[in-house]
């Protein structure tokens, strides 16, 4: 499921609990700025094999799996 | 003299770049510059469209070389502005506080040559996969809106990780530094700190003595609470600032209204009280009024003094 690796990905970086990850967890409840969210994005491409337009703008969790799922990322 | 790729890119004669300040860079200094070789850049800060036409035609009546704008992503007015530069045909783009990704498509098909502010490894790769020609990294010791990393350790990660040119900023006033940039792999550098006491530079005199006069522990950040830290130096003003910061009874609202204007007051009205003179670290090594052919003359000799040197420890 695109939500447990995004959870995954993002509980490795922040140092939280993957299983407290939710879809409306937002980027401001992970003390994540806007440079950890880039870097962030730049590691998921590679899970996802996708490819981030530079404009993104994402406030929560479930933003960032509904831009996945838009933008063809396999599971 | 010193020619890299970036010369030929941005159509300058020298790879030497002016910040866009807000307040600050406008048809004055940035016509200077570009008259001088280097590549002047107008702050398009919070303008609107209007008001930056007015601006980039009068940087045209002042200089045929080419010149830039400096697009602050943030600005309520950045659509409006977007659309600007294309409709005056500005040659050269740089953008800060935030991603530009919204506004590649037209200013490319403008034929816009985009040089975004980046200030991460993950920024610059995201930039250049949308098209950017080239990068400014910008390290923490610049003054104004800062990153936390420094220009030293940025911009060799930068360049080890695009393939388009880097340019250099923050913490850069002499040769020394420019020669130190290129030696961290950077083809060019952007100043702004040095460019603030340029004769052409129309801040209010109180401003350009603040710089003059400064030592190397004379500047601070603030607004690391707000989420865009900023570089000035220290005064009443940033002092107030810092204390209302650690005061968990303000609110970030108020926080953001006690700093609005600030930034004006100091460049407009030299008020040593309640303006934010934002300025960067090497402020203590920029001691001489100098126009801006001076100033881009004095650094390229130093530049290319201290390159010439370099082999000298080498047995």
């Amino acid at each position: 499921m695109i939500l447990e690796k995004v959870a995954a990905a993002l509980a490795e970086k922040t140092g939280m609990d993957a299983a407290a990850i939710r879809s409306e967890t937002t980027f401001q409840e992970l003390k994540m700025d806007s440079l950890d969210i880039v870097d962030s994005l730049m590691a998921l491409e590679d899970i996802f094999g996708i490819s981030l337009e530079a404009s993104a703008d994402m406030k929560t969790v479930g933003d960032v799996v509904t831009y996945i799922e838009q933008a063809g990322g396999k599971a | 003299m010193i020619v890299t790729p970036i010369c030929e890119m941005l159509g300058i004669q020298y790879p030497v770049l002016q910040g866009g300040m807000a307040w600050v860079s406008d048809a004055s200094l940035a016509s200077a510059v570009s008259n001088s070789g280097g590549l002047g850049i107008v702050s398009a800060m919070s303008m609107n469209a209007e008001q930056l036409r007015e601006e980039i035609r009068q940087t045209r009546v002042l200089t045929q070389r080419p010149f830039g704008v400096n697009i602050m992503l943030m600005s309520p007015y950045v659509d409006e502005v977007a659309r600007c530069v294309i409709e005056e045909e500005v040659p050269v783009v740089t953008t800060g506080a935030g991603l530009p990704g919204k506004f590649m498509k037209a200013w490319l098909e403008a034929g816009i040559r985009v040089v975004p502010v980046v200030p991460s490894v993950a920024v610059a790769k995201l930039v250049e996969r949308g098209g950017a020609c080239a990068v400014i990294a910008e390290g923490g010791e610049s003054g104004g809106h800062v990153g936390e990393i420094t220009t030293m350790a940025l911009v060799p990660q930068i360049c080890d990780a695009v393939s388009i040119p880097v340019i250099a900023a923050g913490g850069i006033a002499d040769g020394r530094g420019m020669a130190a940039a290129m030696m961290l792999g950077a083809v060019g550098v952007q100043m702004g700190t040095r460019f603030l006491v340029a004769r052409e530079c129309t801040i209010h005199q109180a401003y350009k003595d603040r710089v003059l006069r400064a030592k190397d522990i004379d500047t601070m950040t603030t607004g690391k609470r707000l989420g865009h830290p900023v570089r000035a130096l220290k005064n009443l003003f940033t002092q107030e600032f810092l204390k209302k910061e650690y005061d968990s009874t303000i609110s970030n609202e108020e926080l953001e209204r006690f700093g609005a204007g600030a930034l004006r007051r100091a460049a407009r009205e030299g008020n040593e009280k309640s303006g934010c003179f934002m300025a960067g670290q090497i402020a203590a090594l920029v001691n001489r009024e100098q126009t801006a052919t001076e100033i881009i003359q004095q650094l390229l000799e130093e530049t290319q003094q201290v390159l010439c040197g370099a082999m000298r420890w080498v047995r």
